[in-house]
């Protein structure tokens, strides 16, 4: 090794040019609208000399801040951690033990091409991109950092190091690029299995599927196209018939009726067919294959999905059911990966349409545990219908009061009782369904309330553990428990405060114990 | 009451982290937390006398948005001036867990083993008050991560030092 890094160091010399200039780029990019005022003649004309002034103090001020954020920049290694001190008004110690280094990048943007430098980015599996970002290092010092803080892989970091396609990464890639498929090989030579098809989806289970989701999201776009486009089909249909809708509404009553029922029925027909359409189009021709140990994923009728579930990067297992599907006798499974970012709807890997059968095949590859699990419940308060039940009210009282100055007192009232009765059963459903399980190696989360909802998490996946309790909550001894993994929280509303403590001391102790890392 | 299957390990004698001494934050923080209401309140009051003393064309609506102003900050600084004695950390030998509250009431539980990497930050006011904060990062998302405001210089290195004696051991 050239470079010694054990004592804290600056970046490259050329650095203080790199950093000035993509800070400057920077700030113009956040204050670009600050030249709008130069597009008008006037302002060009009678003040160009002030504002020539004030850019140059500005670009003064900036290079200070440039300067100085450079020379406060050192990093160093030291006991198989990477070290950072950086700030200017604020200041920044980092500390990262190389064991927690997800990836290092080094790529090179126009202006570190033109200075020959290099960037280097150094990830852990947080929440944010790149939590350490060198802006300008001479390569042959970036390649020296890379390899010492890479010293200490163990073989399972380098199984699990992803390969970043970003185009801004030159040999790097192509380095990690060989480095995978050797890790292929060997992989291969342990276990010289083919792919082979675990199941896959035809187009009549998927229509089942898709007859069997969730309306609530279809008939949500299907209002809220038509809002859109009513005012122009008003338009329309007033050119057309040449009649008065508010006329037609007092004379015609009979037929108002047929058109409100048409209407309706429209409605319901075309929210079926949008939300069978969405399923059907994401995922049509899903197919799941094994390879190894892991399993490939594939959908998508205009854009094909593919994506690999690995035993060791999956964090959260969730199945969905609900009456139909179980008449169906399907289910849905969505499984969440590690990610780097906080992770969406869009980055679960959806396996929908399950049989039985695979769920259990795809449950025990995954958990090595045979599916069902016997779990240890507990379950939320009654008293969180109340909590539940406030937006609901807020809601049916509003279109209550709304229907009261329209239709009278007593419409109004047959429709919120109507309301109250749908929300309460709801309410009461997702109360009733909400619970956690924990047994050895488990834990469930349930949720849902016509649906249900269950989460699967291996309990040495748990990253950290909190414990939530509001005003009323800190007075009637209940909680709310929150258990994060890398792949997002899930909430348990409203459990007994003795229950939570058991199960967080119970958790947390399991987690510390482990030998098993989470990812 | 609890009864896990094969479970040769009794629920009872589990560490309790609920017993755990808390130890709080330096006092001096809550000056820090003051200085910065009092700065926030000064500019949104100022700024509303302007708006409301220069062009002003309805009255009770300038009124209503005092009335939110001066609600909101009664919040803000109940939520200060009383929760500022539940701000405490307790160190464990496996874990770290800090405390904080007073409307919502939340306790948060690390395990060393999870922690990624700890960044201490030190802004202005900060400095001028010889104060610190810790911001420790798990592989969870960021609002279980534990961000300890406000701590001198001694408690800082303490914590640190702990985390970093767990993260070699895992190493060796």
């Amino acid at each position: 090794m050239k470079t010694d890094f054990s004592i804290p160091r600056r970046q490259n010399l050329r650095g203080i040019l790199v950093v000035f200039l993509m800070d400057l780029v920077k700030s113009l990019r956040q204050n670009i609208y600050v030249f709008l005022p130069l597009l008008s003649s006037n302002v060009r004309e009678n003040h160009l000399g002030k504002v020539f002034i004030v850019l140059a103090v500005l670009l003064l001020l900036q290079m200070l801040y440039s300067y100085k954020s450079y020379l406060n920049f050192k990093f160093h290694v030291q006991n198989q951690r990477f070290l950072l001190k950086q700030g200017v008004f604020s200041f920044k110690d980092t500390d990262i033990p190389f064991d927690r280094i997800q990836n290092i990048n080094i790529n090179q943007n126009l202006i570190q091409q033109m200075l020959n430098v290099v960037g280097v980015e150094i990830e852990t599996a947080g929440q944010s991109t790149a939590e350490i970002k060198i802006k300008a290092l001479s390569r042959e010092v970036a390649m020296e950092l890379k390899e010492e803080l890479l010293k200490n892989e163990t073989s399972i970091r380098s199984e699990n190091r992803e390969i970043i396609e970003n185009s801004g990464n030159l040999e790097n890639d192509l380095e990690d690029h060989l480095q995978s498929e050797a890790d292929h090989k060997t992989q291969h030579n342990n276990l010289a299995s083919k792919p082979s098809l675990l199941f896959n989806l035809n187009i009549w289970e998927l229509l089942k599927v898709g007859i069997s989701s969730n309306y609530l999201k279809g008939f949500g776009l299907v209002i809220f196209f038509i809002s859109t486009i009513f005012q122009y089909l008003e338009e329309f249909f007033a050119s057309f018939y040449k009649v008065d809708f508010e006329n037609t509404y007092l004379t015609q009553l009979y037929q108002t009726f047929t058109f409100l029922v048409g209407f309706i029925i429209f409605l319901l027909i075309a929210t079926f067919i949008v939300t069978v359409g969405r399923t059907v189009i994401k995922y049509y021709g899903l197919q799941v294959t094994k390879k190894d140990n892991d399993y490939e994923v594939e959908y998508g009728l205009l854009k094909r999905v593919n994506q690999i579930i690995k035993k060791n990067k999956a964090q959260v297992f969730e199945i969905e059911e609900n009456p139909l599907k179980n008449l169906f006798q399907i289910k849905n499974v969505f499984i969440s990966q590690a990610s780097s970012q906080e992770l969406r709807d869009k980055k679960k890997i959806g396996v929908i349409g399950i049989s039985d059968a695979n769920l259990n095949i795809l449950f025990t590859s995954l958990f090595d545990l045979n599916y069902p699990q016997q779990f240890v419940n507990f379950k939320s308060s009654m008293r969180l219908m109340f909590r539940l039940s406030f937006a609901y009210v807020l809601l049916s009282s509003l279109i209550a009061t709304a229907l009261f100055f329209l239709q009278g007192w007593l419409f109004s009232l047959v429709i919120l009782l109507m309301l109250f009765s749908v929300f309460g059963f709801i309410v009461y459903k997702t109360v009733r369904k909400s619970h956690i399980g924990v047994n050895e190696n488990l834990i469930e989360v349930q949720s849902g309330s016509i649906h249900t909802n269950k989460k699967y998490i291996a309990v040495h996946k748990v990253q950290s553990i909190s414990i939530q309790r509001n005003f009323f909550q800190q007075k009637n001894q209940h909680a709310d428990l929150i258990i994060y993994t890398a792949s997002g929280k899930e909430r348990i509303n409203y459990l007994k405060l003795e229950e939570v403590l058991l199960l967080v001391n119970y958790l947390n102790f399991k987690v510390e114990e482990s030998e098993l890392g989470w990812i | 009451m609890l009864d896990f299957q094969n479970n040769t390990l009794n629920i009872d004698d589990l560490p309790r982290f609920e017993k755990v001494e808390g130890i709080a934050v330096d006092s001096k923080y809550l000056k820090v937390l003051r200085i910065l209401y009092l700065f926030w309140f000064l500019v949104f009051i100022g700024a509303w006398l302007t708006v409301f003393l220069t062009a002003s064309p309805i009255k009770e609506l300038f009124f209503v948005l005092l009335g939110i102003l001066v609600i909101l900050f009664a919040l803000i600084i109940t939520e200060i001036e009383k929760g500022f004695s539940r701000r405490k950390f307790g160190i464990r030998e496996k874990d770290i867990l800090f405390q904080r509250g007073f409307f919502v009431y939340k306790e948060t539980l690390v395990p060393y083993k999870r922690i990624q990497h700890i960044e201490l930050r030190q802004s202005l006011l900060l400095k001028a008050f010889k104060l610190y904060s810790l911001k420790i990062y798990t592989a969870g998302s960021s609002s279980g991560d534990l961000s300890i405001k406000g701590l001198d210089q001694i408690n800082a290195d303490k914590i640190k030092a702990q985390i970093l004696k767990v993260a070699d051991i895992d190493e060796d």
